[in-house]
């Protein structure tokens, strides 16, 4: 079987059922409303404006990185990918493309959309659209969006259950969080989102007072992406379909 | 030819010994029952029949290549090993179309597996929304679409109504009338009369008979009656004929052809000459040991 077949058949096993297109089309109407709608009308930036309407979009990806990896075992529907497809490795390889490219893909349409909405309703503003400061922002956004992907395939595939995936992707960074209030430098350290904040404001200092340096970025993603992608990666190629 | 074949297959679950030295071969051109009580490893052997359970020890090959070394098992192995477990969220068109996408065969032959399944009008539906009857169907549908030459269906006549039993009964019977081997899990041993020509019985993990069918029904005892036992006693031992009494009955162990013989040349009068025919339930219940027995209410 060649690798854009499977990847191909991945992206339509992710998207193909109703939960993820809601999840999708509610997230970026909602995204999109709530920021033209917002008291004193759009920001008179498109990088302000796409900040409001891109806020939900971590966990809207962790959401869809969540279903695409869960569904299969919480259904059942394993048994029939892997009947079909016994060599698990390629199948579950492209299934982590196939969530990355949604993502990616999510971001971009969501700028695009946000391009044309922006224009419509602020045709005044039309030159912040091409502007260096949007590219850092879809740069930003992106990097964000990709680090919570990560982090959530890792979790979903180290659970195989969609409502405990959930509560550990939405509820057990902000736990962290909050638990680690009281030593922010530990917080930077070990808390879940020290990978995405390095991702959306890159430097090369292992260590920083003002940002999150590469040491911390680094620690937070082997905690919370590499290893969980490892022991998940092992848990799914050896559980038996029931 | 072998089309399909089961290699001292063992495999254990913690203490818990599923198959053990599990050995069998599926012809071309015939239909195998795989039948056996609850629990006595029959789904965990269509498991590594299938490449979805690794074996402790043992192989399962299609033809000569081991299962695990297909390039493309959909092409090859049809399989139905559980109907519930389709995305329940997914239409059944997609379901198919899915099938279809993964393992390369074009649209048209989604469209002919579900005129063959006649599922047409409820493709549109999802998959939660059917009966397990249907579920079959489309779980049947699924397993044909790679036109494959070996058949592997885990209790595919569950749900289906008798007309729906009938169907399948002819679709398996003409599929190993093509030249494809057919292996089917199930307890409905009416079907396996019906349609198998071999059956393999399991029995707490291990094969307790590899038969033809049309062995078990095959009769080697007749009960006979007459006006004067005595006599009747007389003349079959004359004829070297095996027999005892039991409860009251003489049971002769010869064909019904050659007892009836015998009496008639010595002039014994017959009253009762009835070949003993063992039926299927019957065999199974002397050769396997159910593991789950239920108490009297």
């Amino acid at each position: 079987m060649n690798a854009f077949r499977v990847v191909a058949v991945e992206l339509r096993r992710a998207t193909d059922t109703r939960a993820p297109r809601w999840a999708i089309g509610v997230s970026v109407a909602v995204g999109l409303v709530v920021t033209c709608t917002q008291p004193g009308g759009p920001p008179t930036t498109f990088v302000e404006f796409m900040s409001v309407a891109t806020i939900a979009l971590p966990v809207l990806v962790g959401l869809l990185a969540v279903m695409a990896f869960t569904a299969d075992w919480a259904t059942r529907a394993a048994l029939i990918t892997f009947t079909l497809s016994p060599r698990r490795g390629p199948v579950l390889a492209a299934r982590y493309a196939a969530v990355l490219i949604i993502t990616v893909s999510l971001v971009v349409v969501l700028h695009l959309l946000g391009a044309v909405l922006y224009l419509a309703l602020r045709p005044e503003a039309a030159g912040t659209i091409a502007s260096v400061a949007v590219v850092g922002q879809l740069g930003s956004m992106t990097g964000l969006a990709v680090a919570a992907t990560l982090t959530s395939i890792a979790v979903a595939g180290l659970v195989l259950r969609t409502s405990v995936a959930l509560l550990v992707v939405v509820l057990g960074p902000f736990a962290l969080t909050v638990g680690f209030g009281f030593l922010p430098t530990l917080a930077d350290w070990l808390g879940p989102y020290s990978f995405a904040s390095w991702l959306a404001e890159p430097t090369i200092d292992l260590w920083s007072p003002d940002r999150v340096g590469v040491g911390p970025a680094a620690t937070s993603f082997c905690l919370w992406t590499a290893l969980p992608c490892v022991l998940g990666w092992i848990r799914q190629l050896r559980a038996e379909p029931r | 030819m072998t089309a399909l074949s089961v290699e001292r297959v063992s495999k254990r679950y913690g203490r818990k010994i599923a198959l053990d030295d599990v050995s069998f071969t599926c012809p071309s051109g015939s239909v195998t029952a795989f039948c056996g009580p609850n629990g006595a490893g029959k789904s965990t052997a269509l498991r590594v029949l299938t490449g979805i359970v690794r074996a402790d020890s043992g192989v399962a090959r299609v033809g000569p290549t081991p299962v695990q070394e297909l390039s493309c098992p959909g092409r090859t192995l049809g399989v139905l090993l559980d109907a519930s477990a389709f995305h329940p969220g997914r239409t059944v068109s997609e379901t198919l179309r899915l099938g279809a996408a993964t393992i390369g065969v074009p649209r048209q032959r989604v469209a002919e597996c579900f005129e063959l399944v006649g599922l047409t009008t409820v493709a549109r539906r999802r998959v939660g929304t059917l009966s397990l009857g249907m579920r079959q169907r489309l779980g049947i549908a699924h397993a044909l679409l790679g036109s494959p030459r070996v058949l592997v269906l885990d209790e595919p006549a569950n749900g289906l109504d008798p007309s729906g039993i009938d169907w399948l009964d002819g679709l398996l019977a003409r599929f190993a009338r093509n030249g494809g081997s057919v292996v089917i899990s199930t307890h409905h041993l009416a079907g396996v009369e019906r349609i198998a020509d071999r059956l393999v019985a399991i029995s707490r993990g291990r094969i307790v008979a590899d038969v033809a069918v049309s062995d078990i029904s095959e009769t080697t005892r007749v009960e006979v009656a007459s006006t004067d036992t005595e006599l009747l006693r007389s003349a079959l031992s004359a004829a070297a004929i095996d027999h005892d009494l039991q409860t009251g009955r003489v049971m002769a162990h010869a064909s019904a052809e050659s007892v009836g013989r015998v009496l008639h040349h010595h002039g014994v009068v017959v009253t009762r000459l009835v070949p003993e025919v063992r039926r299927l339930d019957e065999f199974l219940s002397a050769v396997t040991d159910p593991e789950f027995v239920g108490g009297r209410p």
